[in-house]
């Protein structure tokens, strides 16, 4: 013992230190974002949007998702990770809802730990009538294109802005004239991307976990989310 | 009369209905709450007739997006900010190290009489990171100063006498004696400094072209805030590559 030298002792214990200094840091940082970023819990977007928030756990934050507990402990194979929240509303005279959820499950095997994972946020405005299927995405975001989920042929909008942005595919040319009209509320949203799902009854603005758009920088805009997609549905099925 | 032409016309006064004071229209916290008209004097409210609530929240989504857009635009010199804040004890720190480095090379010279090139590498690569650290500081500072001071200022008054405008909105600044002043209508922070009182009407005629320019879009550049980071990479790098040489060329002179 006595021939090793100091720092041979010191090392460890530094090592350590440190690391629990990286975990409480770590920790108060995510307390720091969770309360710079109170706006975005649940509880609060939905009164910010006029919503009212039928499931799930109102303090969830969804720009700072690591700062919910199961989130940040991870799925393990008693207990896995469900967050499922629920809002809704009419706060521009259209129904109005956003759903949000994301489920982990984990199987350990004998030399293999397998990981399920559902995820799917979406703010949906419904029609009173139907409408053609349409889906809408951006041309350029800043976390790469958007992968479209309807198979529907291009259509020009005649708004030359509107078709350099952004990409519309529809059967019907009148109702991709009519976006073109629309649409340019969605400029806001620039590079974080813009992705638009027109099933036919309602319309929906799709977002996702680590592709465009991303649920933190989609919903920081929020309200104009809500607003656009209302006024949308409203000039598409009265 | 400036390029812009006249100020907009203020709204005609709203007579409370019971008493006969101004009414004001309330600010709604959220865009989906509609305003309402309130008496401060009998306390009494009502609200807006629909297509007068409509043109407010219409206004109020336009100063919203102007509010997003700015941030999502300018987020940049946050980075900016971090860094120049930070930098002179980085440097600092640096200089020290890269004073000891050369401290511990020359007394290797002198006692050895000799030095090997690679030990001659060692000892400069400290130097040449310090040069490039205070270059690439000065040039983002520089850039910045150059650059984004200009887009950061308010808007000049219409006339003499009325407030200084927003530079992201156009709404009246309220009047203070501060460096930079917050709009209270989309939050934009404001510089106020000399070249806004001394050359007004230079900055009216240059806001009216930069108005036409904008219409042009090649003259558009999205990426303008993060000049000042473009430059500190630029002037960092052109710093270690001088600091490197002037290394390079000292020992020369010291060998002979």
């Amino acid at each position: 013992m006595t021939n090793y030298p100091f720092f041979y002792l010191i090392f460890p214990a530094v090592a350590l230190g440190y690391v629990l200094f990286m975990r409480s840091h770590h920790k108060k940082k995510t307390q720091e974002y969770d309360e710079q970023y109170a706006n975005f819990r649940a509880g609060a977007l939905a009164q910010r949007l006029g919503l009212q928030l039928l499931k799930g756990d109102p303090s969830f934050n969804f720009m700072v998702t690591y700062a919910n507990q199961a989130v940040a402990r991870g799925a393990t194979d008693d207990k896995a990770i469900n967050i499922d929240i629920e809002m809704a509303g009419t706060p521009f005279g259209v129904p109005l809802t956003f759903k949000y959820l994301y489920r982990v499950e984990r199987e350990s095997g004998f030399n293999s730990t397998t990981y399920k994972t559902w995820f799917n946020c979406r703010m949906a405005a419904s029609a009173k009538l139907a409408f053609p299927p349409f889906e809408v995405t951006s041309r350029n975001t800043s976390v790469g294109r958007i992968v479209r989920q309807q198979t529907l042929p291009d259509a020009q909008t005649h708004n030359p802005a509107v078709d350099a942005e952004f990409q519309v595919t529809t059967h019907e040319p009148a109702l991709a004239q009519l976006l073109g009209e629309l649409l340019p509320e969605f400029s806001t949203f620039g590079p974080a991307g813009v992705h638009l799902l027109g099933d036919g009854q309602q319309v929906s603005f799709v977002m996702n976990q680590s592709t465009a758009p991303m649920v933190p920088s989609a919903l920081y805009y929020a309200e104009v989310m809500t607003h656009a997609l209302s006024t949308i549905a409203q000039r598409l099925g009265g | 009369m400036s390029a812009l032409g006249a100020p907009p016309p203020e709204l005609p006064p709203m007579p409370c209905a019971v008493c006969g004071a101004p009414m004001i229209a309330t600010e709604p916290q959220f865009l989906h709450q509609d305003p309402e008209l309130a008496c401060r004097y009998c306390g009494r409210r009502e609200a807006l007739p629909k297509d007068a609530a409509q043109l407010h929240r219409h206004v109020r989504l336009r100063l919203l997006q102007l509010t997003q857009a700015r941030e999502a635009t300018e987020a940049p010199l946050r980075t900016f900010k971090m860094m120049n804040h930070s930098w002179p004890q980085a440097i600092g720190l640096v200089a020290l190290m890269a004073a000891y480095q050369a401290w511990s090379l020359g007394t290797h010279w002198s006692n050895l009489g000799k030095l090997e090139p690679s030990q001659a590498v060692v000892g400069f690569v400290p130097l040449a990171a310090m040069f490039g650290m205070v270059s690439g500081w000065l040039g983002m500072r520089r850039v910045f100063s150059r650059q984004l001071v200009p887009l950061l200022r308010a808007r000049p008054p219409h006339a003499p006498g009325l407030a200084a405008r927003c530079r992201t909105c156009g709404g009246n600044l309220p009047p203070v004696r501060a460096p930079q002043v917050s709009c209270s209508y989309c939050g934009a922070s404001n510089l106020l400094d000399a070249a806004l009182t001394a050359n007004a009407a230079a900055l009216l005629q240059q806001e009216a072209q930069e108005y036409q320019n904008r219409l042009k879009p090649w003259a558009r550049d999205a990426t303008l805030y993060q000049a000042p980071m473009r430059a500190f990479y630029l002037y960092g790098a052109a710093g270690a590559l001088i600091g490197l040489l002037l290394c390079g060329f000292g020992l020369v002179l010291l060998a002979r």
